[in-house]
């Protein structure tokens, strides 16, 4: 039984669980707090009604579970988050524990108004409100200490999960308290603590979610195993293919086969296990009509892009560009190309879903429970309070778990089956039926004048557009920020600057990749300013250094990872440095790399990384995320290659997509920079720069600028000894 | 009839001869902590101990592995108190978390055939085992440190 305590007037409330008289959970309703002083970048949308709530649950034995709103896909979100809370709640932080949250409205982003992790966005949505929600419960504590001992308010304070009352030296754990508490409306948050009172924020805290990730307890969505399940795969039509003509005769006599069905995206096989399920698919004979899908080849694709060019939309335009070339002393133009890529998260695609006529239960590993739980009611038609979405964590998602493709797959299934269906992609589904990192064809011109200073920019590219797929409205006017993003709002100082845009319709599908727009543009904006330097005759890092000057965060951690590196200092024989820095989710990156020519081929050696995100919640989750956007990021300058011919996707494993492994990873140094500011994304912005500060290594070993990526490693090879 | 013993315990299942392991762990005996990524003895993420060696599970049939000792991630140690997931846990190795079992086995058979791994010892061992977090820093650190907690194990 639940007794629920509502305090209408602040539109906050308590419950106390009764039936479990040991624990007092704490519900504080975000709406009344006066927080929306949140830096919010340029794609945030209007504001609207907001139900976020936060939940803590205080036991009589003083340990504190905080439920994480957040998904946690290795990111770090289930100890960070909980970390801002108890820091506010002044918590013994040995105490804490943390619960993933499933889909609820109440568990939705302040700063994105969805119940989905992405755009690194999980620390700067709920510093406030996590804070405020500490802030609150730790007031509600200090005033039923206040009551127990009938001492004022002021006289009480809080420190280690104890209340305490100075004057006759006493002190009551938090867990004595919570019979006390029940009574007692939830105050407003209290004033929040100074920076340098923390003593939790900004301390290295290791994961709470480690110990079940070592002992193989952690369930991911993979893993979900319920009575009566039955395990599907499916055969997925090539791109633009239609189905023609299948035959399941040889499938269902496979053993443990139960059932071969059509559904939206392609033809399911129903069995008991995978293993069935795969064998079976192996003997299933399909026909496609691919006309259509012929055209979707490397040629087609390539000649698309560059057609685009001539229809480009400017996005930023400063000076007069035809002036600029009219004065520049030298100049030059390169084109640059980037592929496709897959995401390859460890844990391929999968979804459960049981759809019975009055609930539907979702297990998936998803970076959006919130538009699970509507999609899921729109397509049973249930009311949304009958459908359960509950959290698993997540093999990681890099941005592909945004999407809502295997989601349907799981529904449309279960929903036929009237049974439990867990939809399992293989290795090869999973590459070959992404949402591709979109590949980008660039025409960038530049020139010096006489002292070898840029003194035009002009920057033209088409690539596929994400919000085109998505939102097709946003990007009405030819222009979609998250294509443009690294390209746009140039921060060097160049006097005559044009940046143009095309959008490139029908290609393969697709989305956001670990850093979006900035992987792609970051990389031919920090690659062409080390072409330009070399144009001019400058040092690189000392070029961005003077052009960079109205910036003077980008320009900290630049010439803060110049220092560590020793820039000035040169390197021994047959070793090479480059360097770049790339500014994403409102954070700042900039990475030195060193190379050395081995007698058979290059080694990427060191990487030493100077990051601003703010102020630092984690430091141990901050040096980690650097960490795996420095290697996720060479994994793709160095090996990521998604081609496709006749609409099939010609790459299907790690064979033929590999990823970096442990003894091709360098050394790498990670500085923060100390900072009050708000804090900022960390998710993605490590990758960025990683890419173009290896190139312009090369550039500096072989006087020859990588302007097509992956990185030939045999050409460098060549060009090197 | 396929017998098998997994963590110390026989089964007598009703399978395929050809059916891989992993999945007669994962679908079968609802082990989960050893995980599917690849198929194709690529990424490592399905590794398993047999008879002290880390192997791939995805690619070996069951009946290739009858009467032979099998633990998982779930059979390391009692209470994760393994060397190797101690320094997991001391060095905060672990993100997403997905490939991590593999990554726990594989340095595991690596320190039990070698208490003293060089840097190079570690690349060979653990090269297989691919992570898209990109763990592979701590991973080495780790390795390190277990070896450390082994021999300080040995030498009292």
């Amino acid at each position: 039984m639940t007794k629920v305590v509502v305090d209408h007037e602040k539109r906050r409330f308590l419950r106390l669980s009764t039936s479990l008289a040991s624990v007092l959970v704490v519900g504080i309703n975000l709406d009344a707090c006066s927080m929306r002083k949140q830096t919010l970048s340029k794609f945030d949308v209007k504001n609207e009604t907001l139900q976020s709530t936060v939940w803590v649950k205080i036991h009589a034995n003083n340990a504190i579970e905080i439920t994480v709103p957040s998904v946690e896909m290795g990111q770090g979100v289930a100890t960070a988050l909980p970390m801002m809370l108890a820091e506010e709640m002044e918590a013994d932080w040995s105490l804490v524990t943390f619960k993933l949250a499933e889909a609820n409205s109440q568990f939705k982003n302040p700063l994105t108004r969805r119940q989905q992790t992405g755009s690194s966005k999980s620390v700067r949505g709920y510093w406030n409100a996590l804070r405020e929600a500490g802030s609150s419960i730790k007031q509600l504590l200090i005033l039923s200490a206040a009551k127990e001992w009938q001492v004022p308010v002021t006289e009480c304070s809080a420190k280690q999960s104890k209340v305490i009352h100075q004057k006759s030296g006493r002190a009551i754990n938090f867990g004595e308290l919570i019979h006390t508490a029940q009574h007692i409306p939830i105050p407003n948050p209290g004033p929040l603590k100074e920076p340098k009172n923390y003593r939790i924020i900004g301390t290295s805290q290791r994961r709470l979610d480690s110990l079940q990730k070592v002992n193989g307890a952690a369930i991911f969505g993979q893993d979900i195993q319920i009575p009566d399940m039955l395990v599907a795969v499916v055969q997925r039509a090539p791109f633009l293919a239609k189905l023609k003509h299948y035959d399941a005769t040889k499938a269902l006599e496979v053993k443990d086969v139960i059932d071969v069905i059509e559904i939206d995206t392609g033809i399911a096989i129903v069995a008991k296990h995978y293993w069935g399920a795969i064998k079976a698919r192996n003997v299933l004979k399909i026909e496609w009509d691919d006309s259509e899908s012929q055209k979707l080849n490397p040629k087609n694709l390539r000649e698309l892009f560059i057609k685009k060019l001539s229809k480009a939309t400017v996005v930023d335009e400063q000076g007069d560009i035809e002036e600029g070339i009219d004065q520049a002393h030298k100049k030059l133009t390169a084109i640059y190309e980037l592929p496709f890529l897959a995401h390859a998260c460890m844990e391929p695609m999968n979804c459960t879903a049981h759809v019975q006529a009055n609930r539907c239960d979702i297990w998936a590993s998803t970076q959006g429970p919130g538009p699970a739980k509507k999609l899921a009611a729109k397509l049973t038609k249930l009311d949304p309070i009958n459908v359960h979405v509950h959290p698993t964590f997540v093999g990681g998602g890099f941005g592909r778990r945004s999407e809502k493709d295997f989601l349907i797959e799981a529904i449309q299934l279960s929903q036929r089956l009237k049974k439990p269906v867990k939809v399992m992609w293989s290795r090869e589904d999973d590459i070959q039926h992404d949402y591709y990192r979109p590949a980008s064809y660039n025409e960038i011109s530049g020139g010096v004048d006489e002292k070898g200073m840029p003194i035009f920019w002009q920057h033209k590219f088409s690539s596929p557009s994400i919000l085109n797929r998505i939102v097709p409205f946003i990007t009405i006017s030819g222009l979609d920020p998250t294509a443009t993003e690294g390209a746009s709002d140039l921060p060097y100082r160049i006097e005559h600057q044009q940046i143009k845009y095309a959008l490139a319709k029908n290609t393969v599908p697709v989305g956001f990749w670990r850093s979006v727009g900035s992987s792609i543009n970051g990389y031919v904006r920090e690659c062409f300013i080390d072409e330009l330097a070399k144009l001019g005759g400058k040092d690189p890092y000392r070029l961005r250094q003077n052009l960079l000057r109205d910036h003077p965060r980008i320009l900290g951690v630049l010439n803060h990872v110049a220092e560590k590196s020793g820039w000035d200092k040169p390197l021994s024989k047959g070793k090479y440095r480059g360097i770049a820095v790339v500014e994403s989710f409102e954070s700042y990156v900039a990475q030195v790399v060193e190379i050395r020519l081995d007698k058979t081929q290059f080694v990427v050696e060191k990487v030493y990384c100077a990051v601003d995100c703010g102020l630092v919640v984690n430091p141990l989750s901050v040096e980690a995320q650097m960490q795996g956007g420095i290697i996720f990021g060479l994994t793709a300058a160095l090996k990521g290659n998604i081609t496709v011919s006749n609409g099939r996707v010609e790459q299907s494993n790690f064979h033929d997509y590999p990823l970096l492994q442990i003894n091709e990873t360098p050394e790498i140094e990670i500085h923060i920079i100390p900072s009050n500011e708000p804090p900022t994304g960390i998710g993605e912005p490590g990758v960025p720069p990683i890419a173009p500060a290896l190139a312009n290594a090369i550039l500096s070993a072989t006087g020859t600028a990588v302007r097509k990526l992956p990185i030939n490693s045999e050409k460098i090879r060549s060009q090197m000894a | 009839m396929i017998s098998l013993t997994v963590n110390g315990t026989n089964h007598t299942l009703d399978i395929d001869d050809d059916m891989p392991l992993l999945w007669v762990l994962r679908d079968i005996l609802g082990l989960t902590g050893t995980k599917y990524s690849c198929g194709i003895a690529a990424c490592g993420a399905c590794s398993v101990l047999i008879n002290g060696e880390s192997i791939r599970s995805c690619i070996t049939p069951v009946e290739q592995v009858q009467k032979q000792n099998i633990f998982t991630i779930e059979g390391l140690s009692m209470n994760s108190e393994h060397a190797v997931q101690q320094a997991w846990i001391e060095h905060d190795v672990v993100q997403c978390g997905f490939c991590q079992s593999g990554q726990i086995i594989s340095a595991a058979a690596l320190l039990s055939e070698n208490s003293s791994p060089s840097d190079d010892d570690i690349n060979k061992a653990m090269s297989g085992n691919l992570c898209r977090c990109g763990t592979y820093p701590r991973i080495r650190q780790a390795i390190k440190h277990a070896a450390k907690i082994i021999q300080e194990k040995d030498r009292t």
